[in-house]
């Protein structure tokens, strides 16, 4: 305890200089602003930053850095919200109760527990960080090729959840999001799948344009259908700019158990903080007296998720700090920012560098202050902004996100998939086929492949070792009462629909 | 144009789409190099993901006709009142990707600005009950309020004219 | 107003490294936007350790960013091969090594570049050993523990390396050749990776190169068994080599270089290497390279370094036939 407290004081100490606060500011609005841009993500702006941080002291160029990254995560989170517009796979739920509470002009509210429950979620994850980062380290260190196969499976399973429309059609939009997600070069031997002549096929389909087309491009789609009738064309009327009572009571337990999910799948390598975005979304919509309300702008939908990314941001950091290993491209590129100021990231890095360490935790909390103090006065505004029409607001999206893929991608082709792929969200709507399962077999898919490639080349293609090891048999079993807890609903909702049609 | 799909064929689509997504995908993959469970080559995943999606695909269709017709053909209370029309207006599912298609053609040649008027042109005119003079404002607002933010603020290096 | 630069900065160089207007490539200038470093590993190998010291002096002396995109993939030959197919206006280079351009040609039958004309080679950094290493809780202690163990249980001793193809690789099948015994491949995406494979368990040892893996010998997470260079590292003098250790013929090093499509003007190499060579005179740079095994090996021309590298792919390619290492 007296550690701790010990460890945090010396870490305040080192966030809490006015320059530091100063960059840790900077960086954080920065960041927010980059998120909100479809396109732009962290990497390539803290990548970007790079040669400017070089002339900041280490902790100082690494408090601003971080904060590039959650402000993202934060601006990431108004997109969806307010456009249904995931910048990025963390996101993807966000939109599925936010755009819809934007829509009845409670986005000022779903802002504000996207922000409350960052900040909360970054409190815990700081404390969870500063008592038990080595504790951590070796959770990260157990897990082999196996036990990451047995996760990623039990993150699509629980996807199914998510899923308001049938279990069997969820279940084949994540086939459909695994197969379209190994399109491109094998890692192994550098052959390329599906890539027909297409250069920008061979880095894979491009994330931003599937995800702004599957639900940005469809989502102005839909809403210039129901434009038709005269009734929808007013959507604006902002009804709440924070959040009531009820929200409150509704949302904090939800916002505790995203935490929870979020610290400890946030420091597994790989999509940890995806998985745990999803899974907590799944969980509410279990535990909810309401989940018929799920996907229709409950408001447990976005505080969760947006919660267990957020401490999943924060905990991905405990890796890196303490065994080099960078669990997600953003702590890559942070890790060759500590490499040039001769820091290697690795398990010295708490013992030599404690200021270093404890400064860059400390300032996550504080960074997550400034973005509270920045987005509550923001969320207002942008919940404002609900107000103004659609067929106004709709070709301004479509033209922003043209820019934004065009941009970072430089291909004709990343238009057409995007554009594409608004075609094929719409048609599986139409279907009753949901894209949030969709997207996630997508990230998770080259994970997947080259997890259980691994697996079982060194099990030599025994399918037992899944069970034999206990973190994954753990996991499968899981994932098997999850598939079961499924079935019940179903048959309920088949009965009374059966019932209504009797009536 | 007007297209109704009934509950049941609409699940009879969907096992169309998925069984000849699976087939193609597993058409393509057989020629990776294969390998087999203990040493997958990148063809092995691929093709056996695109088999179990088609015949997914055949229990999606299998599971729909199992079912009574008079459930089915019910439209569920969670589906937006267009969809319980069932219709769909071509013109308001292509505008939109018709739009980004235009924009990625221009940009390269025309510059942005043309470009973003050709979109918000495209989506202003396609939408319901269009007001041209309004459409034509916005397109012209937004084509230098991007043009401002993008290439002149942000500096970034998007042609903004024709190119010669 | 520090704001507005820091943003008109970022996003300006964020965007020009994807794309640059015409009227700029015209001028001949270089830099006119930011330059694009391929690094055809994930991120924490000892190629980043090389980019990050260099673009920091690049970014001061050419007042553009020079800005890292990973490409990892079959032991660095999918990034190489992506630099074969781009501009050579200077605004791609890349940093590559032994992997992809001397054990690659051989080794996979459809590369889309061909090192001898592929590529204009810019600067040499140095070579560096192979490792050797177990988890500090393993059985094995020595090389001979190793082997023995081999010789128990083949099945069962796996090791992990960047990648197929990548040299940590091809050390482990030439030394399996030398002495007569075999284990089992399994590929990583890149050297932390493969480290995590270690040291969860996943797999019995490392072939690795030695850089990105120092910090957990030190640390006491790894036990290094031996290197694959010809002499002792000063930085590990307890390190014994593979050569001295009784397989004299299982020497490897895996030299690193950039280089940028074929055609880039030698002005622009020249202007790079000029500052790359200046870089490693600084103390500071020197401490840091020899802290990750990376010995010089001379400053060499472009035609040089060719040269250089066509003798390594000639070298081994009897190594990778005879060794009967395949690509998948």
């Amino acid at each position: 305890m007296g550690d701790l407290v010990a460890n945090l004081s010396l870490g305040f100490g080192a966030a809490v200089t006015p320059g530091n606060l100063m960059f840790c500011f900077l960086g954080t609005l920065l960041g927010t602003l980059v998120g909100v841009l479809p396109g732009l993500g962290p990497i390539t702006t803290i990548a970007l930053l790079m040669p400017f941080a070089f002339s900041l002291e280490p902790v100082t160029a690494l408090i601003m850095l971080a904060g590039v990254f959650y402000g993202s995560q934060y601006g990431g989170s108004t997109s969806a919200i307010l456009t249904n517009i995931p910048g990025e796979s963390a996101s993807v739920i966000t939109c599925l109760d936010g755009h819809p509470m934007a829509r009845q002009g409670r986005a000022g509210a779903a802002l504000a527990v996207a922000a409350w429950g960052s900040f909360i979620a970054g409190t815990v994850a700081t404390l969870l960080i500063a008592v038990a980062a080595p504790l951590m380290a070796a959770v990260a260190l157990a897990m082999t090729s196996v036990e990451y196969c047995a996760l990623m499976l039990f993150g699509l399973v629980a996807t199914v959840v998510l899923a308001s429309g049938s279990v069997l059609n969820a279940i084949c939009m994540i086939m459909v999001g695994l197969l379209l997600g190994l399109v491109g070069t094998d890692v192994n031997s550098g052959t390329q799948r599906y890539v027909f002549g297409v250069p920008l096929l061979a880095d894979g389909l491009d994330f931003v344009a599937l995800a702004t087309g599957l639900f940005g491009i469809t989502e102005v789609i839909q809403t210039m259908i129901a434009a038709r009738s005269p009734a929808a064309e007013r959507t604006g009327e902002v009804k709440s700019v924070g959040l009531t009572g009820e929200e409150w009571r509704r949302s904090w337990k939800a916002i505790l158990r995203g935490t929870g999910l979020g610290s400890l799948l946030g420091i597994l390598p790989g999509s940890g903080g995806t998985i745990a975005s999803f899974a907590s979304y799944a969980l509410e919509k279990r535990v909810s007296k309401r989940p018929e309300e799920f996907g229709k702008g409950a408001i447990e939908g976005v505080a969760a998720p947006e919660a267990a990314n957020n401490a999943g941001s924060q905990t991905s950091f405990v890796p890196l700090l303490t065994l080099g290993i960078p669990t997600n491209a953003t702590m890559a590129v942070l890790s060759g920012a500590m490499i040039v100021h001769g820091i290697q990231p690795g398990p010295k890095v708490i013992s030599e560098q404690p200021t270093l360490f404890w400064g860059l935790i400390c300032s996550m909390w504080i960074g997550n202050f400034m973005l509270l103090l920045i987005n509550l006065p923001l969320a207002k505004l942008w919940a404002r902004g609900m107000e103004i029409p659609q067929r106004i607001l709709a070709p301004a999206i479509v033209s922003i996100c043209c820019v934004g893929v065009y941009a970072v991608t430089n291909s004709f082709a990343a238009l057409a998939i995007m554009a594409g792929f608004g075609v094929v969200g719409f048609v599986l709507r139409r279907l009753d086929c949901e894209p949030a399962p969709l997207v996630l077999g997508f990230v998770l898919g080259p994970l997947l492949e080259e997890n259980f490639r691994r697996a079982m080349m060194v099990a030599k293609g025994d399918l037992g070792v899944f069970v034999s090891r206990p973190i994954s048999l753990a996991l499968l079993i899981a994932t098997a009462l999850v598939l079961l807890s499924l079935s019940l609903p179903l048959v309920r909702r088949e009965r009374s629909l059966l019932k209504e049609c009797e009536a | 144009m007007r297209t109704t799909i009934p509950r049941l064929s609409r699940e009879f689509v969907l096992a169309g789409l998925l069984v000849s997504f699976g087939l193609a995908a597993a058409w393509f993959a057989k020629d990776y190099p294969m390998g087999n469970l203990r040493d997958m080559g990148p063809g092995y995943l691929p093709f056996h993901l695109g088999l179990l999606i088609a015949a997914m695909g055949v229990l999606v269709a299998a599971m729909s006709l199992n079912r009574t017709g008079d459930a089915r053909a019910q439209p569920r209370a969670e589906e937006s009142a267009a969809q319980e029309n069932g219709d769909t207006p071509l013109r308001a599912v292509l505008a939109a990707p018709v739009a980004v298609l235009l924009f990625g053609f221009a940009v390269e040649r025309l510059g942005l600005v043309v470009a973003i008027l050709l979109a918000t042109g495209t989506m202003g005119l396609a939408w319901p009950q269009a007001r041209r003079r309004e459409a034509v404002t916005v397109a012209v607002v937004l084509a230098v309020a991007i043009t401002l933010l993008f290439p002149v603020l942000l500096r970034v290096p998007l042609p903004i004219w024709p190119s010669p | 107003m520090q704001r507005r630069q820091l943003l008109k900065g970022m996003a300006g160089a964020a965007l020009g490294s994807a794309f640059g207007m015409p009227a700029f490539a015209q001028s001949g200038a270089w830099p006119t936007k930011p330059v694009k470093v391929v690094n055809p590993y994930t991120p924490g190998g000892t190629t980043e350790v090389i980019v990050r010291l260099m673009a920091e002096r690049l970014d001061k002396a050419f007042g553009q960013p020079f800005v890292m995109d990973y490409r990892p993939g079959a032991g660095g030959s999918v990034g190489s091969g992506y630099v074969a197919t781009q501009p050579a206006d200077g605004h791609t280079i890349l940093i590559s090594n032994t992997g992809p351009l001397a054990v690659g040609p051989s080794l996979f039958p459809n590369l889309n570049y061909d090192v001898t004309k592929s590529f204009s080679y810019i600067t040499l950094f140095g070579g560096a050993p192979i490792l050797l290493a177990v988890k500090a809780d393993s059985p094995i202690k020595t090389l001979a523990d190793y082997v023995a163990a081999t010789k128990v249980a083949p099945d069962a001793v796996t090791y992990g390396s960047s990648g197929i193809g990548s040299v940590g690789h091809l050390a482990g099948v030439l030394f399996m050749q030398k002495a007569g015994v075999t284990f089992k491949h399994v590929p990583y995406k890149g050297a932390p990776e493969a480290q995590q494979g270690v040291l969860s368990g996943e797999i019995t040892a490392l072939w690795d190169t030695i850089g990105a893996h120092a910090a957990q010998i030190r640390a006491g997470a790894l036990r290094p068994l031996a290197i694959s260079g010809p002499d002792r590292l000063s930085v590990f003098p307890n390190i014994p080599t593979i050569k001295e250790l009784g397989y004299p013929d299982v020497v490897a090093t895996n030299w690193f270089l950039f280089a940028g499509p074929a055609g880039l003007s030698n002005t622009v190499a020249g202007k790079i290497n000029d500052v790359c060579q200046t870089a490693m005179k600084e103390a500071v740079v020197q401490e840091r390279f020899s802290g990750i095994g990376l010995a010089p090996l001379g400053n060499m021309s472009s035609a040089e370094i060719a040269k250089f590298v066509a003798l390594e792919a000639e070298r081994w390619a009897p190594v990778v036939k005879a060794s009967g290492a395949k690509p998948a």
